[in-house]
């Protein structure tokens, strides 16, 4: 009987004070929720898809470190990539180490050695990226 | 399809019958001993399993000697018992043997082992019979009746001989319907049907017993390629999507109380239409028993928004109201509930349960007709079942500011992938028994996917889900206002809420004021899912080497809103169920059978109100602007603005609206459509 009772005062006790419960586990959710919506991680701004100005098949896309070229005539490859001040750093790997990966690569998206690229970030904003090697450029818009 | 039917009519029949059930329960009960009877018997593949009974015969009957055949006039059948198997009714328990497996409406009765030895002593071909779940009736039971002795069960085995021979679903139709009719015929059914129908005539005075009718018809006619988006989005997908299209369409509603706290509801409701993918459909047809708050439900019934508007807003991205009903079991509450001891403090509305879509021929079709124009679509899935739950949690939006934190969720499992492979079209199959029920509550997967070769193995099944943030302020007794967030997620990473500012943020104004309004409610919305958790998805283990040790950081992403590698897509005949500004595949005129255009950004708002007593108002318009898919990007951005604008004059039982709505932009084309629609809603009981 004793039990009960200290059972029973304690859900009048908890249901008293469930209120506040409720609202600070919303505002806690709500906070981490929102601070979360921050994109990117170490992409930083480069994160999303971009498509090759003048194509519409020829997209590279950047999240966390990791790089995805693809050109949707062609095919498509991973990479590792790094973001240092100006410089973009981009090593390539082939998944069967197919010749036409590196063709694609090297030719069709211009960027060379496949494995070792370093491109130069001339412009990065919401929505273009224009980025550029021994004086050629390729310019990038946010899709 | 015979088990289909046999699981959801076993299920429908369980809840229509439970009035019955807890009749003779009792009965049985107060004549003393247990009310439930069961007895292991022989089933599929030789297997023993329990069949259940309403105890019809003395306790202990058989305890004493050898296991007896029943006899005509059976001195051991107590006075209630007689009755119950004159009529058959000590077999309703059984429905759980057909629920669970074990049995199936139509098959050969069910036999003690004791007995088939007996019978295979004289006749080895009864071990044929083991190729067939056993039936609660048979072709046997009709010709021969009960059996009580070895050479009747003998005769009896020729007939269910036959009947493996020449089984097919005709067959068991019309075994169905003479047994049916067998029970009927029966005098005391015949009187309790008397005195049904004369407590009904009392019922109608005390209003226990509610039979109304729905009589709807709507027609759609304009320009362009399709009837403007705004009509038929949010409508359970009963306006046809084709233009210039009409439905005529006839409900029953029944609902019968039987006290404060139980209430047993159900409805069939048929759709007839003209130029649309469905000529006839059957749009519900669902059986509801509810206990206060609580109710179990089994059956295809049009589920209304949890918390969104269902005028004004555009829905929720999981359990939205875009596609046909799915049909299922389920179980919740009606509303919200109050929890008690939190002095209503703290409310509940939940809601779990598993059904199985209905679209095999229709994707199969889809998938034919995207291929036969050049489409290459990959694959398309039959026979997926589905589960649904949602939670949501508020504090009493009674007082001056209230929250409310929910999710739902609904997965794909079970079913058939018909994938290209190789030029050829291979079938891959998923489980669907109780670990794979299991499995999907909670999204789980097969840590040895890629040894197993099955990528879509890493989580099991196709799931969506959101999870809601909602604040609300009470300005006065009468005007509302609330924001809030619902945020989507398809796997891990989008409840970490790893796919930015993705989600459907919406401020709602409501007026609840009596008598005329003008401005009865506004919404203002802004749905994004353009992020996805990022634009590619990178696990290590989803490769072979060398390349699974080159590239070591682990990003999640390209969440493919709604589109599946095995499920093919998140959808009810081309609809769907979720939220209609990512494109449904219905609207792809090349056949191609995935959502094309899930990276959407939309702005859209909606009012609604009263210019007299009798006349309303409906206006909601969306902009939206498309990117296509992470794997297949839209050539062009996309592009659509759709509007509509509603009139409504209500007069007693009828209701006249009128709208016109139109699309333009470059995802539904440039569409004008005039809209019709008369219903009348009556009253039978």
């Amino acid at each position: 009987m004793a039990t009960v009772t200290r059972l029973t005062l304690k859900l009048v006790i908890m249901a008293r004070f469930f209120k506040y419960f409720l609202f600070s586990l919303f505002a806690i959710h709500f906070s981490i929720l929102v601070s979360s919506c921050q994109e990117g991680r170490e992409a930083g701004d480069l994160l999303g898809q971009w498509r090759m100005d003048h194509t519409d098949s020829k997209y590279i896309s950047f999240s966390g470190s990791v790089v995805w070229v693809k050109d949707l005539k062609n095919c498509n490859v991973y990479g590792n990539f790094q973001h240092v001040g100006d410089s973009l750093f981009i090593q390539c790997y082939s998944e069967k180490a197919e010749k036409a990966d590196t063709i694609m690569i090297e030719e069709s998206f211009g960027f060379k050695p496949f494995n070792n690229i370093r491109l130069k970030i001339e412009q990065l904003d919401n929505d273009h990226i224009t980025l550029s090697k021994n004086g050629k450029t390729w310019i990038f818009n946010k899709w | 399809m015979k088990r289909f039917f046999d699981f959801f009519v076993s299920a429908l029949c369980l809840v229509l019958f439970s009035p019955l059930f807890l009749l003779c329960y009792l009965v049985i009960k107060i004549g003393g001993g247990p009310a439930i009877y069961k007895q292991e018997r022989i089933g599929k593949g030789g297997r023993p399993f329990y069949i259940y009974k309403f105890r019809s015969m003395k306790v202990d009957a058989e305890k004493e000697g050898e296991e007896l055949l029943q006899v005509d006039n059976d001195p051991r059948l107590t006075k209630i018992g007689r009755i119950l198997r004159s009529h058959h009714i000590d077999e309703l328990p059984q429905l759980w043997n057909v629920l669970r497996g074990d049995m199936s409406f139509v098959g050969p009765r069910p036999e003690r082992k004791y007995y088939i030895d007996q019978i295979m002593k004289r006749d080895s071909r009864y071990e044929k019979l083991y190729a067939l779940r056993p039936g609660v009736t048979s072709y046997a039971t009709l010709k021969n009746g009960y059996t009580d002795t070895i050479d009747k069960m003998l005769v009896r085995l020729g007939m269910d001989l036959y009947y493996l021979e020449h089984q097919s679903l005709w067959t068991d139709i019309k075994i169905l319907l003479k047994t049916f009719g067998s029970i009927v015929s029966g005098k005391i059914f015949c009187i309790s049907l008397a005195i049904l129908c004369v407590s009904n005539v009392h019922a109608q005075d005390s209003l226990q017993t509610h039979i109304t009718y729905d009589l709807t018809t709507e027609a759609a006619v304009g320009t362009g390629d399709f009837t403007a988006y705004q009509l038929t989005t949010n409508h359970h997908h009963v306006l046809a999507t084709r233009r210039n299209t009409a439905y005529l369409r006839g409900a029953v509603n029944v609902e019968h109380s039987f006290n404060k706290d139980w209430k047993l509801s159900g409805a069939i409701d048929v759709i007839g239409s003209l130029h649309a993918d469905h000529k006839a459909y059957l749009q519900q047809c669902y059986a509801n028993l509810s206990w206060k708050s609580f109710f179990v439900e089994v059956g295809s019934r049009e589920q209304e928004q949890v918390v969104r508007d269902p005028l004004l807003s555009v829905g929720s991205f999981v359990k939205g109201t875009n596609a046909k009903p799915i049909p299922q079991i389920h179980i919740g509450t009606n509303g919200f509930w109050n929890v008690p001891f939190t002095k209503e403090w703290v409310q509940i509305n939940f809601d779990f349960g598993y059904g199985k879509f209905l679209d095999n021929n229709y994707r199969e079709n889809r998938f034919r007709e995207g291929n036969e124009n050049g489409i290459k679509n990959q694959l398309y899935a039959t026979g997926a079942y589905y589960h649904q739950k949602h939670l949501y949690i508020r504090s009493n939006p009674e007082k001056p500011v209230f929250v409310m934190v929910g999710i739902e969720h609904a997965a794909q499992f079970g079913g058939t992938s018909h994938e290209y492979k190789n030029g050829m079209l291979v079938a891959k199959s998923k489980p669907a028994n109780f670990k794979a029920i299991w499995r999907v509550i909670l999204p789980l997967g097969d840590s040895n996917y890629f040894e197993n070769e099955a990528l879509e193995d890493w989580v099991y099944g196709n799931h969506v889900g959101v999870m809601t943030y909602q604040i609300g302020w009470n300005i006065n007794k009468n005007h509302q206002v609330q924001a809030y967030l619902d945020n989507p997620f398809e796997d891990g990473s989008g409840i970490r809420k790893g796919n930015g500012w993705d989600g459907l943020w919406g401020l709602q104004y409501n007026n609840k004021s009596a008598g005329r309004q003008y401005v009865r409610g506004v919404v203002l919305e802004y749905f994004q899912s353009t992020n996805q958790s990022g634009p590619l998805h990178w696990d290590s283990g989803d490769y072979p080497e060398p390349i699974r040790s080159q590239i070591t950081d682990l990003v999640t992403g390209n969440d493919n809103y709604y589109n599946h590698m095995f499920y093919d897509s998140y959808s009810h005949y081309g609809m769907t169920p979720g939220i209609g500004l990512i494109t449904s595949p219905i609207y792809n005129k090349d056949g191609y059978s995935q959502f094309r255009n899930n990276r959407v950004k939309a702005w859209h708002a909606g009012i609604n109100g009263e210019i007299t007593n009798q006349l309303s108002y409906l206006i909601k318009g969306s902009y939206q602007e498309g990117w296509g898919t992470y794997g297949a990007p839209a050539p062009q951005k996309l592009h659509s603005f759709d509007a509509m604008f509603q009139g409504i004059y209500t007069t007693g039982p009828w209701q006249f609206s009128a709208a016109y709505a139109f699309d333009k932009g470059n995802v539904y084309g440039d569409c004008n459509t005039f809209n019709f629609k008369i219903g009348y809603h009556g009253k039978i009981l």
